[in-house]
């Protein structure tokens, strides 16, 4: 299992997170784009995949059924994790912490168009609209 | 007069902003990957037609000698950089995804493109600058990695 290291920007909070996975999940939705100001574009695992290792991240409930995480420290955007239902604990690391992205890639994106159009991750990689993943998902956000 | 309106997503800091330039710039460098989460979107509005509600939410870091980064304190959303250095006349460098409306906004260049990492890339024929192409252009101003 590769375990891969992050942080954020003042090194307050630090974590691991072991996962073969070499596949990153954009998504540009209402709730992603306010939070990281872009897009999130994350390595995503099972909670147990995750360790923190310093520090403590603050955390926003942002729905019934999911959570953000950030430093107080510095307002670096760390995750975004289900907290209800059968993916309860997943949670998805904002890449631009980690340490090295060094052998992922961009795998499939959701809400693609939920900037407008102001920018278009490049590939062929999976592409859903909010529409096509609203239907897909029946859910999602939050 | 373009004016445009946005906030964080718990609502709390909201803003508006006049002369908004719908041209943004993407930066990779490693400090703005680490508080954006991946590349940082940034919408330039002058100082002088900006309005900030929900102040007393706005945290904020020295990230650098020259510049400040900000950020929501009970979501965490990224808000805004800005060059310190250059005192209260400095622009906003506004987190494109906090507008309320992000119809009409294209990338204009994108910058640090030599740390960018390989896992993505935006599409368009727009200008990328690497790190020294960037500090030649714009002496001084930009923090680089951490």
């Amino acid at each position: 299992m590769t375990e891969r290291t992050g942080g954020c920007l003042c090194g307050a909070v630090r974590y691991t997170i072991r996962s073969d996975k070499t596949d990153l999940g954009g998504c540009s939705c209402e709730q992603c784009r306010r939070h990281t100001g872009s897009l999130l574009v994350s390595l995503d695992g099972p909670g147990k995949a995750i360790t923190f290792t310093a520090g403590e991240p603050a955390i926003y409930t942002s729905s019934g059924w999911a959570e953000r995480g950030f430093c107080r420290d510095c307002g670096s955007t760390l995750f975004y994790r289900v907290t209800a239902g059968s993916m309860a604990g997943h949670t998805a690391m904002a890449a631009g912490t980690l340490d090295s992205l060094e052998g992922l890639s961009v795998g499939n994106e959701v809400f693609s168009d939920g900037t407008g159009g102001a920018y278009v991750l490049a590939g062929d990689h999976e592409r859903l609209t909010g529409a096509e993943t609203m239907a897909k998902y029946s859910g999602g956000g939050g | 007069m373009t004016e445009r309106t946005g906030g964080c997503l718990c609502g709390a800091v909201r803003f508006t902003a006049r002369d908004v330039n719908p041209r943004f710039s993407v930066c990779h460098c490693k400090m703005c990957q680490r508080v954006s989460g991946g590349p940082l979107f940034a919408v330039s509005a002058p100082a002088a037609g900006f309005t900030l509600e929900g102040a007393e939410h706005v945290r904020r870091i020295a990230s650098s000698d020259i510049a400040e980064r900000t950020w929501c304190g009970k979501c965490g959303s990224t808000l805004w950089y800005r060059v310190t250095a250059e005192g209260d006349a400095a622009d906003y460098e506004l987190a494109l995804g906090l507008f309320d409306d992000t119809a009409g906004f294209e990338i204009k260049h994108e910058i640090f493109i030599d740390t960018k990492p390989a896992a993505y890339a935006l599409s368009g024929d727009h200008t990328r600058l690497t790190e020294a192409d960037y500090r030649a252009t714009r002496a001084g101003t930009p923090e680089g990695d951490a």
